[in-house]
């Protein structure tokens, strides 16, 4: 039974995200990094590229990030995006 | 005053005109103002993290950077935040008369930054030297608009064409109060400082810093700056609104209470145009009998 943690996603306008997931894949500035339960407290900045979501119910979500930060803290990853995207919104 | 009917019936059709305008008025902006203090409390979330994560960085010592040094004062830049379209109460008049005290006292010259029509329209026949001006904020809250003032801000701080930058707005307080602020935007330090020392130890928490302490400090910096100014503008259009939907409330009072006096006063004139023919007509006809 993997473990969970919180995922919380900001945007300059609002909150996103904001639930439990049990992985998170993120565009580093340097290449893309996974985050799992329990990682060490972390700050990175933010490249350009996919943010890929586990959630609990083993479905997979995708956004498109471009820019930003994330803080790995306390069991929850808090994610500040410069710009956060669904696929879907793109094609549209 | 008047004894003249039609004058002040007038006056009393003008008066109830006007009343449903700023009843209106008061009503647009208590719903603008729900909108804007949405804005204003969805985007607080973010601006704290990003507070946090800086302290941070500043509690771990590792930081130098050029926009957070501190240097003798000989130059300022004030940035001054109104609003474009008036009968907003005291909104305007108050950060424009705050803003001529400082530009007075100053012992060092001082630029203006002009954000808002009503300060620009101001300013720009005074003998002040306006750096640049957002004459035309459209009442739209943009991250791409806080961007743009506070890139340039950053640039003539960097460029030492000041040597610190102070903002003047409006914070909203709640529906029925804002209090005008002078907040300095650059350098950044005293309060990151301030709350790096208030941050609770974690246990011990050595965070990583990918890619390294500096790319993210070089990161951070003017997103920080730049998130300072969409939150002041937040702030300026909430206690504007709010502003607004004071004054249009006690314009449409004001209304009433002139509509309560005048109707007395024309059924007072009324009364005596309607005794004066009686007796006219009277005395008259008493005339004629003798």
């Amino acid at each position: 039974m993997a473990q969970r943690f919180r995922l919380v996603v900001y945007t300059q306008e609002a909150e996103v995200l904001n639930r439990d997931v049990l992985s998170v894949t993120l565009p580093g500035a340097e290449g893309y990094f996974g985050v799992l339960a329990h990682h060490a407290p972390l700050v990175a900045a933010l490249g350009k590229g996919k943010m890929v979501i586990h959630e609990t119910d083993d479905s997979v979500n995708e956004y498109l990030v471009d820019g930003g930060f994330a803080e790995v803290s306390q069991n929850v990853l808090t994610v500040l995006a410069d710009k956060l995207n669904t696929a879907a919104d793109l094609e549209s | 005053m008047a004894e003249n009917v039609k004058a002040l019936r007038r006056r009393l059709r003008s008066i109830r005109n006007t009343k449903q305008i700023t009843r209106a008025m008061e009503m647009v902006s208590a719903a603008k103002l729900r909108r804007a203090q949405a804005a204003l409390m969805a985007g607080r979330p973010y601006a704290a993290k990003l507070k946090d994560l800086l302290s941070r960085l500043a509690a771990s010592g590792s930081v130098a950077h050029p926009l957070l040094e501190s240097r003798p004062v000989s130059k300022r830049l004030l940035v001054v935040f109104t609003a474009d379209r008036g009968l907003a109460g005291a909104f305007n008049a108050q950060i424009i008369k705050r803003a001529e005290a400082y530009l007075r006292e100053s012992t060092v010259p001082v630029e203006l930054v002009c954000v808002g029509k009503k300060g620009y329209d101001y300013f720009k026949t005074k003998k002040v030297s306006i750096r640049h001006a957002v004459p035309d904020l459209g009442a739209k809250l943009s991250i791409a608009r806080a961007q743009e003032i506070g890139g340039l801000l950053v640039e003539a701080f960097l460029a030492a064409d000041c040597d610190e930058v102070v903002l003047l707005y409006n914070k909203f307080v709640s529906t029925l109060v804002y209090r005008s602020e002078f907040e300095v935007l650059l350098p950044l330090g005293s309060d990151i400082k301030a709350s790096a020392e208030a941050l609770p130890i974690r246990g011990s928490q050595e965070f990583l810093l990918e890619p390294s302490p500096s790319a993210v400090l070089v990161a951070l910096l003017p997103r920080f700056v730049s998130n300072r100014i969409y939150i002041t503008l937040a702030e300026t259009f909430t206690a504007e609104h709010s502003a607004r939907m004071i004054a249009m409330s006690g314009a449409t009072r004001n209304c009433e209470e002139l509509t309560e006096k005048l109707t007395l006063k024309m059924n007072k004139a009324r009364q005596a145009a309607i005794t004066k023919e009686i007796i006219e007509i009277v005395s008259g006809a008493e005339a004629l009998k003798a």
